[in-house]
């Protein structure tokens, strides 16, 4: 458990890389105070928490690494792209590409802000990523592996934490146009991505 | 009111050469301290260049007018700086493009765009992401932070009008049309450079490459690009033309703003931030200011709303030229905004054009011999 608690903490800066502008775009567009953006990245956290638990779940099942295909991957990183488009697109009140389309779904997720925050953290977790990687080659035949997921989730959220503490910024307007464009491009990204593991196979 | 009556030296010769001379006298030091020697055609662009950059900083002295001819000097050296680059990585590596293997041995130049892409990496992975090199004749890693470090604190984001050898590429399309085709662009729009600021340095800690530089840069397309080998660098060429096709060029031309510079530059965003710490900038006199909104319209960087310049001023000085009052002026942050203008005016104006010199002579000059190289 120790071990695991160490490769996420010494893997957490690779986690806020890869998800935090994810939650980052999320906590800067709405700018809440400080502790409603402590409450996104709360959901956004139980969102990869789930996702580890249940691969932990499957790990001990099986006992092998072959527990997240590259299909699933793929899927997982577009799915987040969706969720971040309709969530940029949506939110902005100007007229544009897609406009009246997503801003009927997110206008059905209205007030349910942390409910997109939990969803987006548990599909990106369906990610297999290098950190993910080492903790289930060290997790493979130990009888804690739950317990293994649960201080690897820890350690790789030690770098998520300052980052509501940007609701502590006057200029909202400034933060919050900042958010909803970083959430576009963060969604075509993670959709380059998808297409790309598609494409490779 | 007579607006040039805001300027110390308008108008006036003898006062105007007392502050060009010394600036002449670094021009001239930096463009022949360091060369000897050259075939006559080095020779004959070196002395352009030092007559054109002495040209234009007196005209800007003596005619008051701060963007009209800065823009002449920023614009020539772009096109000349992308001349000279392109010819020395001929004769250094005999090709425009680069491989992944001369990527990876650090043998391209040093963008000082890359650097934001740097701080995340630096700070939580400890891990320096260095696509710079240190080949003789193009500037060495270590060099280019100090001089991007001393332009951030100086100049601030004065540094995107005054001192980058890519800015000159959008201000000068962004001319060509005498009025725009687009009339209205929102200022909003700016806040995209900040979003591609934090998402790019985060995605290249992830990735462990300078993700703008090897995805999305525009100025790509003029200086150096990878070479096509297969579906992804094939991909990654046309990204470049298109995004120089689109920001640098038609978007400019269509609204007469730098749509690149202002909208998706993250540089131009990290700079904007040390403006905060700047003690130069460009400032609305509101008891001279009428209310005409011709300081917004001329804004090439979306940053004046409301008749004041925000974060993103780059003190291009194009709305100082265009206000009909002289409520709009350069500005030290702490002094009093009616007094000591022009005192204000020629500090910001000395170092900014120091850095454009220092920046871009060296280059002006060579792609000026290249030019004259092929009529003699």
């Amino acid at each position: 458990m120790v071990e695991s608690l160490l490769i996420g903490l010494s893997t957490s800066a690779s986690c806020v890389a890869q998800c935090g502008n994810i939650i980052l775009s999320i906590i800067m567009a709405e700018n809440k105070s400080v502790g409603r953006s402590y409450g996104l990245l709360g959901g956004f956290m139980l969102g990869r928490l789930l996702i580890y638990s249940g691969i932990s779940a499957v790990i001990s099942l099986i006992d092998s690494a072959a527990t997240i295909p590259a299909s699933v991957t793929a899927v997982s990183l577009i799915a987040v792209s969706a969720i971040m488009l309709i969530y940029s697109v949506g939110k902005t009140k100007q007229l544009c590409l897609g406009h009246r389309f997503t801003r009927k779904i997110y206008s059905a997720c209205h007030g349910r802000i942390s409910l997109l925050a939990f969803a987006a953290g548990a599909l990106s977790s369906l990610n297999i990523c290098p950190p993910i990687i080492s903790l289930i080659a060290s997790s493979i035949g130990t009888k804690a592996v739950f317990a293994n997921f649960v201080m690897f989730f820890i350690g790789t959220s030690v770098f998520f934490l300052p980052m509501p503490l940007i609701g502590a910024i006057k200029n909202t307007e400034a933060v919050t146009k900042t958010g909803r464009a970083a959430a576009l491009i963060v969604s075509i990204i993670f959709l380059a991505k998808g297409i790309g593991i598609i494409i490779n196979g | 009111m007579n607006r040039k009556s805001n300027y110390w030296g308008t108008g006036r010769i003898g006062k105007s050469i007392l502050l060009f001379a010394p600036m002449m006298m670094l021009i001239m030091l930096m463009l022949l301290g360091s060369a000897s020697g050259g075939d006559a055609a080095t020779q004959i662009a070196r002395l352009i260049t030092i007559a054109f950059f002495g040209a234009m900083f007196f005209l800007i002295i003596y005619t008051g007018k701060t963007d009209k001819w800065r823009a002449v000097a920023f614009i020539v050296s772009a096109l000349l700086f992308c001349i000279a680059f392109i010819h020395n990585l001929i004769l250094e590596r005999g090709s425009m493009t680069f491989s992944n293997a001369e990527e990876l041995s650090c043998t391209i130049p040093f963008c000082h765009i890359v650097t934001t892409m740097m701080i995340i990496p630096a700070a939580v992975k400890q891990t320096i992401l260095f696509p710079g090199s240190l080949v003789e004749g193009f500037a060495s890693i270590s060099a280019m932070f100090v001089i991007v470090l001393c332009f951030s604190i100086v100049l601030g984001r004065g540094f995107c009008s005054w001192g980058c050898f890519y800015g000159g590429w959008d201000d000068g399309t962004s001319r060509i049309l005498r009025k725009p085709v687009i009339k209205k662009v929102n200022n909003s729009y700016k806040w995209f450079s900040f979003a591609m600021l934090i998402v790019m340095a985060l995605w290249s800690a992830e990735a462990a490459e300078p993700t703008y530089c090897s995805w999305l840069c525009p100025f790509k397309a003029v200086t150096e690009n990878e070479r096509i080998i297969d579906t992804i660098t094939l991909i990654k060429n046309i990204i470049f033309t298109l995004t120089f096709a689109v920001l640098v060029v038609v978007l400019p031309l269509l609204t007469k703003k730098r749509i690149q510079c202002a909208t998706f530059c993250p540089m131009g965003a990290l700079l904007s931030l040390f403006n905060k710490i700047n003690i130069f900038e460009v400032k609305n006199d509101t008891s001279k200011c009428i209310g005409c909104g011709k300081c917004e319209k001329a804004c090439p960087m979306l940053a004046i709303e409301k008749r004041c310049p925000t974060l993103t001023c780059s003190k291009c000085g194009k709305c100082v030229d265009a206000c009909p009052t002289g409520a709009m002026r350069f500005h030290i942050k702490g002094t009093p905004i009616d007094k000591h203008t022009t005192i204000a005016r020629t500090l910001f104006i000395f170092p900014a054009y120091t850095f454009l010199v220092t920046l871009c002579g060296g280059s002006v000059a060579n792609g000026l011999a290249l030019i004259i190289n092929l009529f003699i």
